[in-house]
């Protein structure tokens, strides 16, 4: 009887069951009978911001009013420590958006990589404002806003003018993608690599001006040698040539042999080609383009990757070049074992450093940035401090001779020509960049455009004060600008304008011409770069020569796994390969 | 009377089982017909009664008749197809430039075709063609109103939106500050919809006044309107289709009828004439169908993404071009009801399996409460499990405050491992893109020179490990234990355990500056003595030659702390008898150590030769913070490697595959040292 119950009881919860299954259905949108309770959008009825008119009346643009009420948080999560500055415009923009939260959550640079994937990995980002460069993958994927989206639109903090007007768009196209001219992050101070030289083994040495060519700073590297000193303190490890200064002399030189309408040919927008712009790339090159260092830039003309790639693929340009064997020649010159710091191969950026700041090298290449930190890292290595106080770098102990070292007066100068048969170009380049990185991860319109808002307020001449004060100020140890900045209506201080006089943009070879050519990989597809590093730590310790490493590099570029795999990284296919002349589509 | 109770019994257990047995046969029934169900519905029966064209590697634009039977689609090749209503291509016309925007008048008598190579093309319905503009820019998107004479072009890179007469003269232009991506020209031509990537979508009327704007929650890729303007069908970048009613309700805050959500972002919308039926078209490879309520009534997988969707106006008819080169055409009719059909099946196996499942339970209960063989089973395999079940029962607190323990181990080490498995057969981008790729990965992994080069190293580690912590520290526990003092002991041994405190890292810098060729202690000290000259140091981790062994030497003099407090616990828990007992044998020093010591401390031994294959097979911090694998890859480890492909190639699933092949490999030496006999075996 009990089994019975029991029996009875399972039957009658399975009919329930059965019962509550035939009532699920498939999950679909919310049946439409009313409005959504939360408006997506409000629009605005009947209100003309742009007044249409026939074509024989183009309608004039009318200026948006002044964006008052914006609702919603900004959080700033760029890298670094620099609270102060931040806080301060939150503070100010709080004021002017009563509506707005703004929150200041700077992060350390170590982690910084995996903790913007965690954001994006986790559904929509919470952070407004991040450092999109270190995550390239994602910058390509389109996860942040085309900020170009909101280049035209008026900025509110600017009496209406149009955003793009603050800035320096000479400049700020070097931020752009160079063919669609779409922006992804905001770069507002300028650097560029420069030479550093000791002006007091300069006078020793009779060296009065600085070099202007490579035979030049060769010779005065021999004079430097012959005083005892050392005539150029770079590192050689593996950081050097992947990262930093030997990658840098990669990129920057091998312009000098390409940078010529000829090679151009090679690569950029044919008059059939989508990328093909009229007005632009029908006017390359200028007239006297050898006296025009910018006759190349991303609005001068437009380049077609797909016509460089097939070009590479099929010998045009390649490490057989007798363009790169000299190149490579040139380099040869300068990178003896004599003219290096001793055990060069073992010696990292900041052991190199601390040589020159020790007043035992004449040449040291770095950013302009350095000049605002020079002399105070001179002061603290003399006094025993550790020199370095960036984050997640290591402070090497002092060497107790560095005791007796006496500060000492230093000049910089541009990179000095390779003046080689090949080297057509008719003036030497350098990498010159604007850096900030600032990205706006995508989310809900609406946030974004509270998060671009901001950004506008920020880059207005008001928030821009407000951020040079602060990064001026003498009281915030995390403060600091590393170049000149592209912000209009804005004045430099004057203590930093001289020290930036020395940063006068001179054209820059961050192009296919060299540093997203074939210098170091094909446009910086890191296996490829590895690749080179191996390769030419080999060659500049003299491991093999140079036949054997032009051989070895043109093989490695045209590797089957690592050509597919660059493809991928630039997200192209073999097929966009036959069709140059078609945009390939958006993967 | 008891018999008749037990015959009653009986038969009722008989009656029991064979109701256990039958509904065991359903349940496989019932199964199997499910499982075939499942295979065979797990595409909605939308292609029935359809078609699919071949037309180039990508249809970019399709656009067709009121009455559906004629359709237009445009592809990459710059190739317009006409089609009749079976999709059987009529003609073709070289626009020669990608068709990317295309609208066919309601008659089906006149096309418009904008062009990637700066054409507008106008065309009738022999292909013949009418006019060709030519512009500065490319052109992405075009409409035209349901008679023909108004059309609208909207160029790539320029703020601009052009709307012409059927003879392509320009009637009005609008600019924008924000760039157009979208037109829809409404079927009596009194209404034009613009979207732009500000996410806004704005309608006029035929004369360009504006009438409204709308913000959506994206760039505003795709616009379609139903005959009169009545609504707007939209498709943005944030993955939402939306349906707008064209003349807003006064007081009403939105525009917005109904909005769905994608998996990925929304590239092509299409509307009936009267906005009844709403088709969507999006990167995630789908093509939908909703009614007017926003329902979903269709859902059809293609090769690729969809980036063309077209209805015609009387809702027969829809065509879809899609990334994988094909146009297809649908009947709408057909593909809600074979849908329909297939989400009933759905529904019904979702009620079935559960059913099913329920059946089998209940008929084993039975099974093992009425059937003597099943009473016999269940007393006989189900006394673990009650006797299992009554300890958990009895100790339950204590499996309660246990178990936010084991809860975070599977969160933090366990779900990590197993994601790190998965995703080591997938092409993995986090918060990108992850698509399985089967082996690839592992293909990729047996064919990386760098990992090859980085196990041999990995294998020199290992072994100069293994000495390392087999001689240094068992020589200093020894001379420890044996020491007569028992404070000197006290000292002697809290200093050499201090330095365990030391972060690893910053033994590592250290090291690296006393590897400095011209500011390292090493070369300056050898230099004193005379062994070196500064003018050509040696660059310790800058030759390859010496790169490695350098790596090797930091540690020096290899008093391991945690290698040498193992040892001497080990010595310190062996009996005082056994050493007595030696000495009374006359065993001296050495004997003593390798007769007595040695084969007790098998157990120490044992578990550091174990993690020392394990620290030696995943050495990372030791190479990174040094040589980052330099010079020449001299020093390359396949942790190093892992690093590499994860944080500077971002390729986690190849990333992935190199920490599973290393998971195997420790796991099977592991096993390998377990076999070794420990220290009970000797005792014992």
């Amino acid at each position: 009887m009990k089994q019975y119950k029991v029996l009875g009881a399972a039957l009658t919860l399975l009919a329930m069951v059965s019962m509550l299954s035939a009532c699920v259905q498939p999950a679909g949108p919310a049946p439409a009978t009313q409005p959504p309770a939360a408006a997506t959008a409000i629009p605005e009825p009947a209100e003309a911001t742009a007044t249409p008119q026939p074509a024989e009346q183009p309608a004039e643009a009318t200026a948006a009013p002044a964006t008052e009420g914006l609702a919603g948080e900004v959080v700033v999560s760029l890298q670094g420590e620099d609270t102060q500055t931040w806080q301060a415009l939150c503070d100010a923009y709080v004021v002017k958006n009563p509506n707005a939260k703004c929150q200041v959550e700077l992060k350390p640079s170590e982690g910084y990589q995996d903790w913007i994937r965690t954001q994006f990995a986790g559904g929509d980002p919470r952070p407004s404002w991040v450092n999109g460069n270190v995550v390239a993958d994602l910058m390509n994927a389109k996860k942040f806003v085309n900020l170009e989206d909101y280049m035209d639109k008026p900025n509110p903090y600017n009496e209406g003018k149009k955003w793009s007007e603050s800035f320096d768009q000479d400049v700020m196209f070097l931020s752009r993608d160079a063919v669609t001219g779409e922006l992804y992050h905001l770069s507002l101070e300028l650097v560029k690599i420069i030479w550093f030289y000791n002006k007091d083994i300069a006078d020793k040495i009779g060296m009065e001006t600085p070099p202007q060519t490579w035979d030049e700073l060769a010779d005065w590297m021999t004079k430097a040698r012959e005083a005892g000193y050392i005539p150029f303190s770079i590192g050689g490890d593996f950081q050097e040539f992947w990262e930093m200064r030997m990658g840098w002399l990669a990129r920057m030189y091998q312009d000098g042999f390409y940078a010529t309408p000829e090679k151009w040919e090679l690569s950029r927008c044919q008059p059939d080609d989508w990328c093909f712009e009229k007005g632009v790339d029908d006017t390359f090159p200028v007239a006297n383009w050898q006296e025009n260092r910018h006759f190349d830039d991303a609005n001068m003309v437009h380049q077609n990757m797909v016509r460089w790639l097939n070009a590479f693929r099929e010998g045009k340009i390649g490490p057989k070049d007798p363009e790169y064997r000299a190149l490579m020649e040139e380099f040869k010159k300068v990178f003896t074992p004599e003219n290096l710091p001793p055990g060069w191969t073992g010696v990292n950026g900041q052991s190199a450093y601390a040589l020159f700041l020790s007043g035992k090298a004449l040449f040291w290449l770095d950013g302009g940035w350095m000049i605002g930190t020079f002399e105070k890292d001179i002061n603290n290595l003399r006094t025993g401090k550790f020199f370095t106080e960036k984050e997640g770098e290591p402070t090497p102990t002092p060497d107790p001779s560095f005791e007796t070292i006496k500060p000492f007066q230093f000049g910089t100068f541009d990179n000095p020509k390779m003046t080689a048969a090949e080297a057509l170009a008719p003036w030497q380049r350098t990498i010159e960049w604007p850096v900030g990185f600032w990205s706006v991860p995508k989310k809900a319109q609406k946030q974004n455009d509270l998060e671009i808002d901001f950004m506008m307020f920020v880059t207005s001449p008001e928030g821009y004060a407000i951020y040079l004060q602060n990064k001026m100020d003498p009281n915030n140890p995390k403060g600091g600008l590393t170049g000149p900045f592209i912000v209009k209506g804005v004045e430099m201080p004057p203590e930093m304008a001289a020290k930036f006089a020395n940063l006068k943009p001179i054209g820059n070879t961050e192009k296919s011409t060299a540093g997203s050519g074939y210098s170091r990989g094909i446009a910086d597809y890191q296996p490829m770069v590895r690749e080179w590093v191996n390769l030419a730590q080999q060659y500049f310790t003299g491991k093999i020569d140079l036949d054997t490493y032009i051989a070895k590099y043109d093989e490695v570029l045209r590797k089957p796994d690592l050509w597919e795999g660059l493809l991928e990284h630039m997200k192209l296919t073999e097929d966009d390969l036959q069709t140059p002349e078609k945009k390939p589509p958006e993967r | 009377m008891r018999e008749g109770r037990r015959d009653t019994t009986r038969a009722f257990a008989t009656r029991a089982f064979a109701l256990y047995r039958s509904s065991i046969l359903i349940c496989i029934t019932a199964l199997i017909a499910a499982f075939s169900m499942l295979l065979t519905c797990s595409r909605a029966a939308a292609q029935d009664g359809g078609w699919e064209l071949p037309a180039g590697r990508i249809v970019h634009s399709a656009a067709v008749s009121a009455d559906g039977q004629a359709a237009v689609v445009g592809s990459r090749e710059g190739i317009v197809y006409r089609l009749d209503g079976a999709g059987k291509e009529l003609w073709r016309y070289d626009a020669k430039g990608t068709v990317l925007g295309l609208g066919i008048s309601q008659d089906g008598k006149r096309v418009i075709a904008a062009s990637e190579g700066r054409k507008a093309i106008f065309l009738d319905e022999a292909g013949k063609l009418l006019w060709e503009k030519e512009y500065d820019f490319s052109l992405i998107a075009a409409a035209i109103a349901g008679d023909g004479n108004l059309m609208g072009l909207v160029p790539r890179k320029s703020r601009e939106v052009w709307l012409l007469d059927a003879a392509g003269n320009d009637v009005w232009k609008v600019e924008y500050d924000s760039a157009p991506v979208s037109i829809a020209i409404s079927a009596d031509g009194q209404c034009v919809a613009i979207g732009t990537r500000d996410a806004y979508v704005q309608l006029y009327d035929k004369a360009g006044t504006l009438l409204w704007k709308q913000q959506l929650d994206g760039p505003v890729f795709s616009l379609a309107m139903s005959a009169d303007g009545a609504f707007i069908a939209a498709g943005d970048e944030s993955k939402k289709a939306y349906l707008l009613k064209g003349q807003i309700d006064a007081g009403a805050k939105s525009s917005i009828v109904w909005t769905y959500k994608t998996d990925a972002s929304v590239q092509a919308v299409a509307i009936t004439g009267d906005g009844s039926v709403v088709a969507v078209g999006s990167r995630d490879k789908n093509v939908y169908l909703f009614d007017a309520t926003g329902k979903l009534t269709s859902k059809y997988a293609t090769g690729g993404s969809v980036p063309a969707v077209a209805l015609s106006a009387d809702g027969t008819t829809l065509i879809a071009g899609s990334e994988d080169g094909k146009a297809y055409g649908f009947s709408v009719k057909q593909s809600v009801a074979g849908y329909a059909a297939s989400q009933q099946r759905g529904t019904v196996l979702a009620i079935v399996i559960p059913l099913a499942m329920l059946v089998v339970i209940a008929g084993s209960v039975l099974f093992l409460r009425l059937n003597p063989a099943g009473q016999r089973f269940w007393d006989k395999r189900g006394a673990g499990l009650r006797r299992l079940a009554r300890e958990i029962w009895r100790a339950r607190i204590s499996y309660l405050l246990i178990f936010p323990t084991i809860a975070l181990l599977f969160i933090f080490n366990y779900y990590p491992a197993f994601s790190g498995l998965f995703h080591s057969f997938t092409d993995w981008k986090p918060g990108v893109s992850e698509e399985w790729v089967g082996l690839k990965n592992f293909e990729a992994v047996f064919n990386n020179e760098f990992l090859r080069s980085g196990i041999v190293n990995a294998i020199v580690l290992i072994v100069t490990g293994y000495i390392k912590v087999l001689t240094v520290p068992l020589l200093v526990a020894e001379l420890l234990f044996h020491m007569r003092s028992t404070r000197m002991q006290y000292w002697l041994r809290s200093l050499f355990i201090f330095p365990i405190v030391v972060p690893g890292v910053a033994i590592i810098l250290i090291w690296r500056n006393i590897f400095d060729p011209n500011i390292g202690l090493l070369n300056n000290f050898l230099a004193l003595l005379g062994l070196m000259h500064m003018q050509q140091p040696q660059a310790w981790l800058g030759d390859p030659n010496t790169a490695i062994w350098s790596i090797v030497f930091i540690g020096f003099p290899f008093v391991g702390a945690f290698a040498l407090l193992l040892y001497y616990g080990g010595l310190i828990s062996i009996p005082v008898e056994l050493f007595d007992a030696a000495k009374v044998d006359g065993a001296g020093g050495l004997r003593r150590f390798i007769n007595l010591d040695l084969p007790l401390l098998m157990g120490q031994i044992k578990l550091l030769l174990i993690l020392g294959f394990i620290g030696g097979m995943q050495e990372f911090s030791l190479v990174f913070l040094t040589t980052e694998g330099g010079p020449y890859n001299a020093t390359y480890t396949p942790a190093l490697e892992l690093y590499y492909q994860a944080m500077r190639f971002s390729n986690f699933g190849v990333a992935s595959a190199i920490g599973t092949v290393l998971f195997v490999v420790i796991l099977g030496g592991t096993i390998l040292n377990l076999r070794m006999r420990s220290a009970a075996e000797y005792q014992a």
